[in-house]
């Protein structure tokens, strides 16, 4: 391998003999146009096999000042600031497998390639499973998924994929192959580094491995799917479910525009509400839910099998078929929703998903029939008030470059930045696209 | 660390003469936390607002004094201890409640309110805060948050990081920023979870948000004595194979019982050679559903007997032999170290009984309890410190139990943090690139290193070097783990 002199002072990006030069050929290959992130194409593709060899590609790129951009199953690309640089992109897929599954103890360690939906399928098999649901699983990767923030409705019961994760290893871009956590469930031993990690966007390094904790699948499940003439109503119930004692696994309200595209119903505001637990606990839950739900409701309907509502509205804004041409991922405390879900509602073309008890929106515009940029700067004007946050998570570039795409109004970008000059000093890794331009 | 002349003067002009502690007979109090380590403060600092805290930080920064942030010093790692001196401040006076927002189920407090104090406050709308270390009638949130801190029924609820949404912290360099927020996800690098756990190295914490849960509908307590402890670790791994989640599962071993059983009389059969204790909170239904299933786990294993309970008195009946067995271990030795580590729930038999043969071929009694549920051990080594060489024989035997978790897939700590207790046993678990990534966490919080240093990192020294001052868990009467 060639550890020429690095390339700091490099007129423009390398070509792909340079890079050829640079790294492994035989994990190499040529960008085509659609590897470009944010109209920026890459000179070359990187595929590592296994950690070790990810972690000569980063070396190698860091001696260089490489811009490199870890890449899972594609499915968030567009997350992120404008990419300021990028020479490479490192594609995980070939770090796809289940290092281990402890199922008598609940836990499980998966490489970060590995999609959502090949770990599902594993652990389906032990009547066990990961509370995560986020969209496209059989394309997004747990890597993608944890380095983008990515969830679903599961959330709310089995809390923020944050929480679910007990161990990680990540590649830092000098090459160090590095782990935190371990394989159990209660642990303070050392700083909790996989922190920084989930929903750092690969900014500070490249997750190679993660450890879970599972949950054994509920004994049986019941959906109960109200229809609502109206969103305070449908809001209302759903606040109604979060204040009885009914636990649901998942809570999602969605309107219209959104029922159009996943179950044919146009007509009205939906609350679906999924339940999970053994016989008579899953009785009674249904029980005082749908009288919750009755007192507002012009329908319930109670379905057994809801696997495919529920896929469908964790996608709902990813799926390639209907993908909006801007969403946003909005955090507000569960009393704020109908507030900031009406305002959102007015605009043409937007299409609301929200889980009312988590307390999050996920707004979406379709169509040119308003401006993005204008609606835009509405919603987080309203949210701000609201005290709440709106990430951009996927718009035009020409919205994404004239707007702060994460939000953040805290005090701590100075800590964020000196967290990045720790890590990644020479900022190889996605430049530019984190808060802050980190 | 010599106090520096005007250092007293000039933090009595931030917070009031009467909290400034600088005589050596009131500094005493503040030279041990629960754990075996002390060492003498220069100086202790009580602070009453945020304000005042960064404006110590701010102080201690142009003096180039350390700070150690200190809570009820319930902490059984050494983290409030201030081991290279400097300035103690301690936290106790920010006791207020700030906000309790009922409808989105959140609490605004300041660190020093008592972990119970806010359980106790918010039960008059039907909630909780789930965390609940034993020391919870005396440990405080802000320790909490720097200890990240379970408790017995973290099993099911999760532990610190898993309520807390955001926090004011002060940072080294004396300014006040807010990390995390209201909502349950905000936008940045996860700075709260990465600050929560830190043992106090990386910020000062002044304001909490955390998340309340409601309280459960039905608690039930089910007590299963066994003749093995074999039997009990068996009926654990039934229990979380059916897929129960208990709100806790505790286990103890016979030498628990027979220290504890004549103190508490908790009606323990003599030839009980382990107890179980499970709790069980939800829905009515969920429990009655879930206890069957239990009980049914439990009689595959020939248990004794089956007890359970549904009332407070009764529930806490049961308990009372789990809580009171710490106490009573002073019936069987002069002193215990309680050991603390973490390992996959299937090896539990597995290091249990290498602990045994420890204990067989070092001549030492090794007591153990457990959060079973969670794989948590406290095996706690009977010795007695006015034997010349026993606290080191002890010492040196919590270590191998360490590393005997740590070779069966487990962890170092599962609950009391590292601090100075375990530091030297970092290089068990983690490689010197694992701990050098560690490491640059801190300077891009703490550049000088101002705040609890000398911490959670290995120093170098080698464990029998460590001046120990006889290991004698502090936790006081009354305590539990």
């Amino acid at each position: 391998m060639d550890l020429a002199a690095p390339m700091a002072a490099r007129s423009g990006p390398p070509s792909f003999q340079a890079l050829q030069s640079a790294l492994d050929p035989a994990i190499l290959s040529v960008a085509s146009d659609s590897d470009a992130i944010d109209d920026v194409a890459p000179a070359a593709i990187a595929r590592p096999r296994n950690a070790a060899e990810l972690c000569l590609v980063l070396a190698a790129a860091n001696d260089r000042a490489l811009a490199v951009a870890p890449r899972g199953g594609s499915t968030m690309l567009e997350l992120g600031n404008p990419i300021e640089r990028l020479d490479l992109v490192v594609d995980l897929a070939a770090l796809n497998r289940i290092v281990s599954h402890n199922a008598a103890d609940l836990t499980l360690v998966v490489e970060a390639g590995i999609t959502l939906a090949a770990l599902r399928c594993a652990l389906a098999e032990q009547a066990q499973f990961l509370g995560l649901d986020a969209p496209i699983p059989d394309r997004a990767t747990i890597g993608g998924i944890l380095a983008s923030g990515a969830s679903g409705p599961l959330k709310w019961h089995y809390g923020s994929p944050r929480d679910l994760v007990i161990g990680m290893q990540v590649a830092l871009p000098d090459g160090r192959l590095t782990h935190s956590g371990g394989q159990v469930v209660k642990n303070v031993s050392g700083y909790d580094m996989a922190r920084l990690h989930v929903g750092g966007l690969g900014t500070l390094g490249v997750i190679t491995e993660v450890s879970f904790k599972l949950t054994p699948m509920p004994r049986r499940e019941t959906t109960l799917v109200a229809r609502f003439t109206d969103a305070q109503s449908c809001i209302a119930a759903a606040l109604g479910v979060f204040n009885s004692g009914v636990m649901p696994l998942a809570m999602t309200a969605y309107d219209a525009a959104v029922g159009a595209r996943i179950d044919s119903d146009a007509t009205a505001q939906t609350l679906a509400v999924r339940l999970g637990g053994r016989p008579r606990t899953l009785q009674r839950m249904e029980n005082e839910t749908h009288s919750i739900l009755s007192k507002r409701s012009a329908s319930i309907d109670r379905l057994d099998d809801a696997a495919d509502l529920w896929a469908r509205l964790a996608d709902f804004g990813s799926q390639p078929d209907y993908q909006p041409d801007m969403s946003a991922r909005i955090a507000l405390l569960p009393t704020q929703i109908p507030l900031i879900a009406d305002a959102l509602s007015i605009d043409e073309g937007a299409a609301i998903v929200s889980q009312p008890g988590y307390g999050m929106i996920n707004a979406h515009w379709f169509g040119d029939a308003v401006d993005l940029a204008d609606a835009l700067r509405r919603a987080r004007e309203a949210v701000h008030h609201a005290g709440g946050s709106l990430i951009v998570e996927r718009a035009p570039l020409s919205v994404k470059a004239g707007v702060d795409i994460w939000d953040y109004s805290g005090d701590s970008l100075a800590v964020m930045r000196g967290l990045k000059a720790q890590y990644d000093p020479n900022r190889i890794l996605n430049p530019n696209r984190f808060t802050g331009g980190i | 660390m010599p106090i520096q002349p005007n250092l007293a003067r000039e933090l009595a002009e931030i917070v009031g003469d009467e909290y400034v502690v600088h005589k050596p007979e009131d500094l005493i109090v503040y030279e041990y936390d629960g754990s075996a380590d002390k060492a003498m403060p220069s100086i202790v600092v009580i602070p009453g607002s945020a304000e005042e805290v960064a404006a110590v930080v701010r102080l201690a920064r142009q003096r180039d004094v350390p700070i150690v942030a200190r809570g009820a010093g319930t902490g059984l790692s050494g983290g409030a201890v201030a081991q290279i001196g400097g300035i103690v401040l301690s936290l106790t006076r920010m006791t207020r409640i700030l906000e309790v927002d009922v409808e989105n189920r959140i609490a605004v407090v300041e660190p020093g309110v008592i972990n119970l104090h806010l359980t106790e406050h918010v039960s008059q709308w039907g909630l909780c805060y789930a965390p609940d270390p034993s020391s919870q009638k005396a440990c405080t949130i802000g320790g909490n948050v720097a200890e990240n801190s379970g408790g017995p029924h973290c099993l099911a609820y999760g532990v610190t990081t898993n309520h807390v949404l955001g926090m004011e912290v002060v940072m080294a360099d004396g300014s006040l920023q807010w990390v995390g927020g209201r909502s349950r996800e905000t936008p940045g690098y996860d700075l709260r979870g990465i600050i929560i756990g830190s043992e106090g190295t990386l910020a000062i914490v002044t304001k909490v948000i955390v998340r309340l849960l409601r309280q459960p509908e039905a608690v039930k307590t089910l007590l299963a004595v066994f003749r093995e402890l074999d039997q009990a670790s068996a009926a654990v791994s039934g229990i979380i194979a059916s897929g129960i989640v208990p709100a806790a599962i505790e286990m103890m071993d016979d030498l628990c019982i027979r220290a504890v059983e004549p103190a508490v009389n908790a009606g323990y059969p003599a030839d009980a050679g382990a107890v179980l204790l499970v709790e069980i909170e939800g829905l009515a239904e969920a429990v009655e559903e879930e206890v069957e299933e239990i009980e049914n786990v439990c009689n595959e294993f020939a248990p004794i007997e089956i007890r359970t309970a549904t009332d407070a008195d009764a529930r806490e009946r049961l308990w009372a032999g789990r809580k009171g067995v710490l106490g009573a271990l002073g019936r069987l030795a002069p002193n215990y170290l309680l050991v603390d580590g973490t390992v996959p729930r299937t090896k539990l038999v597995e290091v249990l009984r290498q602990i045994s043969d420890l204990s067989v071929s070092s001549g030492y009694p090794i007591a153990n309890l457990l959060h079973a549920g969670d794989g948590n051990l406290h095996p706690s080594v009977l010795f007695d410190e006015r034997k010349p060489g026993d606290t080191q024989k002890a010492l040196a035997i919590g270590g191998e139990i360490l590393k005997m978790c740590v070779d069966a897939g487990g962890v170092l700590s599962g609950e009391h943090g590292i601090g100075l207790e375990k530091q030297e046993y970092m290089p068990f678990m983690f490689n010197d690139d694992d701990m050098e990534a560690m490491a640059r966490l801190k300077p891009a919080f703490d550049t000088r290193d101002m705040l609890n240093p000398a911490k959670i990192f290995p120093t170098g020294a080698s464990c029998n070097e460590i001046a120990f001052s006889g290991a004698i868990a502090r936790a006081g009467a009354g305590a539990w783990i």
